[in-house]
């Protein structure tokens, strides 16, 4: 059956029509080459079962079989990155900008917590608890 | 491990924490007086909801959780535009420092002050408190890659801010010039 089908395509010269993956694997399948002594000629219109004026799309035969396989392809490669870019690589980030900034903030929190808490806010913490505890 | 804490560790606990929480409620709110009426409506929430806190959890990361709700609730609250950060940095610029230092440091207050909201935080907590980023998305609610993410981008928008701060005051040939000042400050650190 398979056999046959293949054998209607192939005097009809539809392989054309398939997608590259198909007719590469038809191709493998076969064992021969798509169109032996008469491949097809891209302008022709052969008279496909028996209509008139069927346009047929022009592929280059040869040159769709020796595409590979999507399976094949390898991704495209993306551009390699300095390892100190953002997260998503937006841009490269300034490492010494990052190590001063990191450095200010810091100093800046450190000088704002060695400040002395409020006396009111501890009164009102012990008072609170003293309370909390009795009741 | 006790099934709540001893009221005395509690308050040890909470009193410990204050200069830290105080720190990050003034960088947050960028303004002294109102950091801490934040931090007063913390420490009472804290107090009523001790009963909730799990002993042999991290105390830190909860009680700068509840100050984050606060601190949420007060912005819906009063929508009004926030004051500068300019006294943040008083005590810090009183001490004995360079000129070049003082004012890059007024730079970064400013700067900071800009930040959008959530930024500001994450920044805050990784950069200035030295928590880690479990920690951080724990108080903020949020996952861990959400606060590397608003960490990150709160570094691009502080070095965008002063650095083209710097140079739209200045002349075209000061950007070079304050990333040379930084790393000559770098240099003399390490």
């Amino acid at each position: 059956m398979a056999h046959s089908l293949h054998k209607l395509i192939k005097e009809f010269n539809l392989y054309g029509f398939l997608a590259p993956g198909q007719l590469a694997r038809s191709r493998e399948r076969q064992k021969e080459p798509l169109y032996g002594e008469t491949p097809y000629v891209s302008g022709e219109r052969p008279n496909i079962g028996g209509g008139a004026n069927i346009e047929l799309i022009k592929l280059d035969s040869l040159a769709y079989s020796s595409m590979p396989l999507a399976k094949d392809r390898k991704p495209p490669q993306k551009p390699e990155l300095p390892p100190d870019a953002g997260l998503r690589g937006v841009s490269p980030t300034d490492p010494i900008f990052d190590r001063w900034l990191e450095r200010k903030l810091h100093e800046l929190f450190d000088a704002v917590a060695h400040e002395p808490i409020p006396d009111d806010l501890i009164q009102l913490i012990v008072t609170l608890d003293q309370k909390d505890r009795k009741g | 491990m006790p099934e709540s804490l001893e009221d005395s560790t509690f308050q040890e606990l909470l009193l410990g924490s204050l200069p830290r929480l105080r720190a990050y409620a003034i960088l947050l709110t960028k303004d002294r007086t109102r950091a801490d009426d934040l931090l007063q409506e913390s420490v009472l929430r804290a107090l009523c909801a001790k009963h909730q806190f799990q002993p042999g959890t991290n105390f830190n990361a909860w009680i700068h959780r509840i100050l984050h709700n606060q601190f949420i609730s007060f912005l819906r609250q009063q929508r009004r535009p926030m004051t500068t950060l300019e006294d943040v940095s008083e005590s810090y610029l009183s001490q004995p420092a360079g000129q070049d230092d003082k004012i890059l440091t007024q730079e970064v207050v400013r700067a900071l002050g800009r930040l959008p909201q959530g930024q500001r935080e994450a920044l805050i907590l990784i950069s200035s408190s030295g928590m880690s980023y479990d920690e951080a998305a724990s108080v903020l609610g949020c996952s861990v890659g959400t606060v590397k993410s608003r960490v990150w981008r709160a570094r691009r928008q502080m070095e965008r801010l002063i650095l083209d701060n710097e140079s739209d005051s200045d002349d075209r040939t000061s950007s070079p010039r304050i990333v040379n000042r930084i790393s000559d400050m770098l240099d003399a650190h390490s």
